[in-house]
């Protein structure tokens, strides 16, 4: 469906795209991640000619693109694309941003064109919504017009560009749920997005980005749990972790626990999981800032799919060892209740300080 | 209280100032004058801004250049002075009636401050709007029309209108190239009554009519095209 050769697009200096080939079969569906500046959108405004590359061919159900003289409006009707800003028509109702191309460029008939878009905008949930106006509409269902205007133009391929991003996240699922749906229905997909377990749950294929190109791909469990490549597992673990570093004992704790919130929201931790990090986190600090005048210490909360367990690691740069043991002279309550819900406390000497580790079980 | 001698009065300069003689008649065609002048400086202005706004906002450095260059000397112009120059340089040699010249000098001048307002409206349209447009499948000039040029009017419109009520009043230096517009008119009903408050006073009252039936015009069609909730259409359910 989709055959990029040979990619190469700079933008003065930077060289974001380097010889960037792929092939993506009808049906398929591509995640694309990667760290931020990496060329994820680049490589998908490439696909459909809003930047035009330097150097390369993209076919498109075997039309290319990037060729000199290409009819490009019309090629580009073959795909579809969401972006992070949802990008809906303001002046139009919701129903009229979705009979807009079909009337104009595919010179349906109005009433065809608005019985479709009925169609299409109870397929995404929103059939009540069809008179409002966009800024009428929460981001989450902005989203899920603009993929139903996407396919009222009945594209062969659908572009994602973080189409979560913009969005509280409360309102992920919702668009989530929909672009499901378009993989059920056997629609070829390039998807960038930051959602890793989303991205393993629907993609055939996940193409890490990164120097310059598609530094590594392969299937979603492949990427995901075994990494070929050193940057790609860099890039996984860190997603899959939340690192804070407190340097004071008086920081903003309700900063730090919205963090983690976001963190367990984003990996659908359950309640009381969240809720026993929060206070194992908590009681730690206390510990830790109840002996004199310490210096800073940084947390990192990541967690592990496989193993089902959670693991908070504290790491400082005091010569005086263990913390929580020195506390456990003192017979501090925190200790009794650190030790009730952690499921094994280790700690190691660093050559600089102390590293704890805690491990929380799943279902605890 | 002498309220009837002031009616009385009224009545008195009203007579002199527009019935004797039939001043009436001079009075007439002095508004037509201002209104032919307004409304031609204004759609040929307009219809001009467009293009040199399509210019300056080109990608050809030929083009945008000379689109600056128009704009910038225009706008350091005293609008006086460009009448004068229209009326005895650049069409000295052709025999046209100054009416012309005045619409002529006006338009050109509405045009580089109508560019300018379209473009600020035009640029102020958020580059996602157009990009939907083309990932669709719109071509450049489809986008323009059917998803950039309806939000920018919206936008435009409340400057643009500001723009056309001081074109009208500016018209009335026109008596500079011995055009008998609206202003040049009352001097001469007060030349001859040797009265100056009422021809005057009767002349502001008119200027101030046209700016507000153009205004009121400019403001219902703002208001028609404001986006709308709901329109009532027969497919609308089903
Ligand atoms: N129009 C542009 N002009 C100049 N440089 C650009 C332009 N668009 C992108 N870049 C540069 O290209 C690089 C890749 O940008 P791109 O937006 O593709 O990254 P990304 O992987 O999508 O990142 P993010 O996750 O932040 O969206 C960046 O260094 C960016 O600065
Ligand atoms: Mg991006």
């Amino acid at each position: 469906m989709i055959d990029i050769q040979n990619l190469t697009m700079h933008f003065g200096d930077d060289r974001v795209l380097e010889g960037v080939s792929a092939s993506i079969p009808e049906g398929e569906v591509v995640s694309v991640i990667g760290p931020s500046g990496a060329g994820k959108s680049t490589f998908l405004r490439c696909i459909n000619r809003l930047e035009t590359p330097q150097s390369g061919h993209i076919f498109i159900g075997g039309e290319d693109i990037l060729a000199p003289g290409a009819d490009v409006p019309r090629i580009r009707r073959k795909t579809g694309m969401v972006f992070q800003s949802f990008n809906l028509f303001d002046h139009l109702t919701v129903l009229d941003n979705l009979i807009l191309g079909p009337v104009r460029i595919l010179n349906e008939a109005r009433e065809v064109a608005e019985a479709r878009g009925h169609e299409l905008l109870r397929m995404v949930g929103l059939g009540e919504k069809a008179l409002s106006l966009p800024c009428e509409l929460s981001g989450g269902q902005k989203q899920r017009v603009a993929i139903a205007r996407c396919l009222s133009m009945r594209p062969k391929v659908m572009l994602f560009d973080e189409p979560t991003s913009a969005l509280d996240p409360t309102m992920v699922s919702e668009v989530l749920a929909v672009i499901r749906r378009l993989t059920r229905e056997g629609m070829t997909m390039v998807i960038v997005t930051h959602e890793l377990n989303f991205a393993r749950d629907v993609s055939n294929r996940i193409f890490y980005m990164d120097e310059g190109g598609i530094y590594e791909s392969g299937p979603p469990d492949q990427i995901m749990r075994a990494p070929q490549r050193e940057k790609t597992r860099v890039f996984i673990n860190r997603l899959r972790s939340f690192r804070y570093r407190i340097e004071h004992k008086d920081f903003d704790v309700f900063e730090m626990n919205a963090d983690i919130e976001t963190f367990c929201e984003k990996h659908f931790f359950r309640r009381k999981l969240m809720q026993h990090i929060q206070l194992a986190i908590e009681e730690s600090l206390s510990l830790y800032f109840l002996r004199g005048n310490p210096g800073a210490i940084t947390l990192t909360l990541s967690y592990s799919e496989t193993e089902g367990t959670v693991q908070l690691l504290f790491e400082d740069q005091e010569a005086s060892g263990d913390f929580l043991k020195a506390a456990e002279a003192g017979d501090e309550l925190a200790l009794t209740i650190l030790k009730g819900i952690v499921h094994d406390i280790v700690w190691q000497p660093t050559p600089k300080g102390n590293r704890i580790v805690m491990t929380l079980n799943e279902t605890s | 209280m002498d309220l009837p001698a002031i009616f009385q009065n009224l009545a008195e300069s009203l007579d002199a100032n527009v019935l004797q003689e039939q001043r009436y008649l001079l009075l007439l065609d002095g508004l037509k004058t201002t209104i032919l002048i307004s409304i031609g400086a204004i759609a040929l202005g307009s219809l001009l801004g467009g293009v040199i706004c399509r210019m300056r906002m080109a990608r050809r450095l030929g083009v945008v250049v000379p689109a600056k260059i128009y704009i910038g000397i225009i706008r350091g112009i005293p609008l006086p002075v460009m009448l004068l120059l229209a009326y005895y340089v650049v069409f000295a040699s052709v025999n046209i009636s100054p009416v012309w010249v005045a619409i002529a000098a006006f338009a050109a001048t509405f045009a580089a401050y109508a560019a300018e307002i379209y473009r600020a409206g035009i640029e102020s349209i958020d580059s996602g709007q157009r990009e939907a447009g083309l990932a669709l499948g719109f071509t450049r000039v489809q986008t323009f029309t059917h998803i950039i040029a309806p939000q920018a009017v919206c936008r435009i419109l409340p400057v643009y209108k500001g723009e056309v009520i001081n074109l009208v009043k500016m018209t009335s230096v026109v008596g500079f190239i011995a055009v008998q517009d609206l202003t040049r008119t009352a001097d001469i009903i007060r030349s001859r009554t040797f009265d100056a408050f009422f021809p005057l006073v009767l002349v502001a009252v008119l200027y101030f009519m046209i700016s507000w039936l153009l205004l009121m015009t400019l403001t219902a069609l703002e208001k028609r095209l404001q986006p709308r909730r709901s329109r009532q259409r027969s497919a609308g359910h089903d």
